[in-house]
């Protein structure tokens, strides 16, 4: 083992973001008998069985096995960096949900602050492939009527949520062919804005020793648009993630 | 932090008596203050050893990123200095829906002049926008209208400007429609009223919908300029600046806005007092004579003159940031006799 501390990171993201496989897929390739002069593991975790579990399913392009709510696992295994360096690295696996509920509840459980607050490095997870922002109405373009003057918008007279009912807006709706009206609720929230409001709470529990540098790792980037875009290029210009540049 | 037990608990047993409270968690029905001292009661063989508790968790609050309350806001802040921008307006101008869009211009980084910074009240700003967006299932676009047990909250937007990357802080104050209405009838309005002592700038709302009809205008006029009137009696801060904005400006044509501006601000505002005229929506003429309004018009120009005033009342960036504005207003109140 080495004597330096250990090197922690903590793998935080919304559900379904790609910790695991990250982590997955890190052990995959630190075992897979690379040369000298690569980074390889010099110290296995007391039970590697689990990530041989995911390595496994990763290598197999099955899907990730989910975490339970609530997971704290630690990861801890020694690698051997290309310039002979040992460094310990520890990586708690922490379930998606236990992120989405910090920002529902909300609170945290102190073991996940703990990991959150004492790492060396926080990846942040955001799904390039199911990513979505604010979908505003208003955006849409409206022709004007044909009888000229003003244009025929679809403006409603002083309409408020409390003009109409629920029964009404569920008949309208349905009458439409579409889905009924839904209420807030944060959990429902476009990813964009949830992962926005995660990173401002984690910069909240960090905020006493300052944070750990953070990095925003996209998974799945090359799937929504194959045009090759990079996640530079699609986040720099869309997310409100950039304003914590 | 809070420590908490997630452990319910349980009478664990069971009484003989089929008709006795006690098995429903009630009182026992021979009037034991200790169950077990019934004879008819006793405990099952589950329950004959105390059931662990499970561990407490121990938890850390987190802030809620919903709209602040007045007393919230320098831990929230932290030190940081911020423009308290005051919309009023009448119920339906557009109060909110100016902040909705401001928020959401500046997150998708559609302002030319500014960027988003971040906001301490995100949940709450995503709130006030649900009933705009694709995810309410709505096909027209509308905001809720703001209650009055929200009325007065504060809402925060964290600005960098494009140029030099010069950060301003405002914070907008949500108020309902029928407090504005109340405090424009010369009713003591303590919302309205405390929401103005820390006003840097105030923004009269007026409803452009009101405006496009001949029937409503000028009744909209009229509103405006007595609500401006009402702010002369107000203590206000300094220096508090004030402007005018016309919304939903797609339903406007022609030069109307100009000249409803000029009716408003005449004998009420200064001249040189700014006006903007914003579009929370889009709209085009079919045979393109008129011009295309888009979504955000004005928002830009809006945001940017209360940030700049900022940055200029707090001297972040004396270099780059513009001279401060005068306040005409303002001015012409504090010298009134």
């Amino acid at each position: 083992m080495s004597e330096r501390a250990p090197f922690r990171i903590c793998l935080v993201g919304l559900p379904a973001t790609g910790k695991t496989t990250y982590i997955a897929a890190l052990w995959a390739y630190l075992t897979s008998g690379l040369p000298d002069g690569r980074y390889r593991v010099t110290a296995f975790p007391d039970d590697p069985s689990y990530l041989n579990e995911i390595a496994t399913a990763w290598a197999a392009g099955r899907d990730m096995p989910r975490n339970s709510l609530g997971t704290t696992d630690r990861i801890e295994f020694t690698i051997e960096t290309p310039d002979r360096a040992e460094i310990t690295v520890v990586l708690p696996d922490l379930a998606g949900e236990v992120f989405l509920n910090a920002i529902i509840r909300p609170w945290i459980a102190e073991d996940v602050a703990e990991a959150v607050t004492s790492s060396d490095l926080l990846l942040l997870f955001v799904n390039g492939e199911k990513a979505k922002t604010y979908a505003a109405l208003g955006d849409h373009e409206v022709p004007q009527g044909e009888g000229g003057g003003l244009p025929s918008i679809a403006r409603p007279a002083a309409v408020t949520t409390q003009d109409t009912s629920a029964t009404d807006a569920v008949t309208v709706q349905i009458g439409l062919g579409l889905a009924p009206f839904s209420d807030f609720v944060v959990e429902d929230l476009d990813s964009d804005t949830l992962n926005t409001e995660l990173l401002q709470r984690l910069l909240y529990l960090t905020q006493d020793n300052g944070p750990p540098p953070i990095a925003i790792v996209v998974s799945a980037w090359d799937v929504p648009d194959g045009n090759g875009d990079t996640p530079r290029f699609g986040y720099a210009s869309n997310s409100q993630l950039s304003a914590f540049k | 932090m809070t420590d908490v037990t997630v452990a319910p608990t349980s009478r664990g047993g069971i009484c003989s008596k089929d008709s006795c409270p006690a098995n429903l968690g009630g009182e026992c029905k021979q009037g034991h203050d200790d169950l077990l001292d019934c004879e008819f009661y006793e405990l099952t063989e589950a329950d004959d050893e105390p059931a662990p508790s499970p561990p407490a968790i121990r938890r850390i609050d987190l802030p809620s990123g919903e709209a602040l309350q007045a007393n919230e806001l320098e831990r929230v802040l932290a030190g940081h200095s911020a423009s308290v921008v005051v919309l009023l307006g009448r119920v339906g101008a557009g109060k909110t829906t100016l902040i909705s869009l401001a928020y959401h211009l500046l997150g998708s980084r559609r302002l030319p002049d500014w960027s988003f910074a971040g906001s301490k009240t995100i949940v709450g700003l995503a709130r006030r926008s649900h009933y705009a967006s694709f995810a309410s299932n709505r096909t027209v676009p509308t905001t809720a209208r703001t209650e009055r047990w929200a009325s007065g909250l504060y809402l925060h937007l964290g600005m960098r400007r494009q140029s030099d990357d010069v950060r301003a802080e405002l914070l907008l104050v949500d108020v309902s429609g029928e407090d504005v209405v109340d405090f424009s009838n010369g009713k003591a309005e303590p919302v309205v009223q405390k929401a103005l002592r820390r006003a840097n700038h105030i923004i009269i709302v007026v409803d452009g919908a009101e405006i496009a009809d001949v029937n409503t205008r000028s009744l909209a006029v009229f509103q405006s300029r007595t609500l401006l009137k009402m702010l002369e009696k107000q203590e206000l801060s300094d220096p508090a600046q004030v402007c005018v904005v016309i919304t939903k400006s797609d339903l406007l044509v022609g030069n109307e806005m100009n000249e409803v501006f000029d009716a408003i601000s005449r004998g009420t505002l200064a001249e040189g007092s700014p006006g903007f005229v914003t579009a929370d929506r889009e709209s085009v003429s079919s045979d393109g004579s008129d011009p295309k309004v888009m979504r955000g018009d004005g928002v830009n120009a809006l945001v940017g003159h209360i940030a700049v005033g900022q940055l200029a009342e707090t001297a972040i960036d004396p270099v780059t940031a513009l001279p401060p504005q005068p306040s005409p207003l303002l001015r012409r109140l504090w010298t009134a006799p």
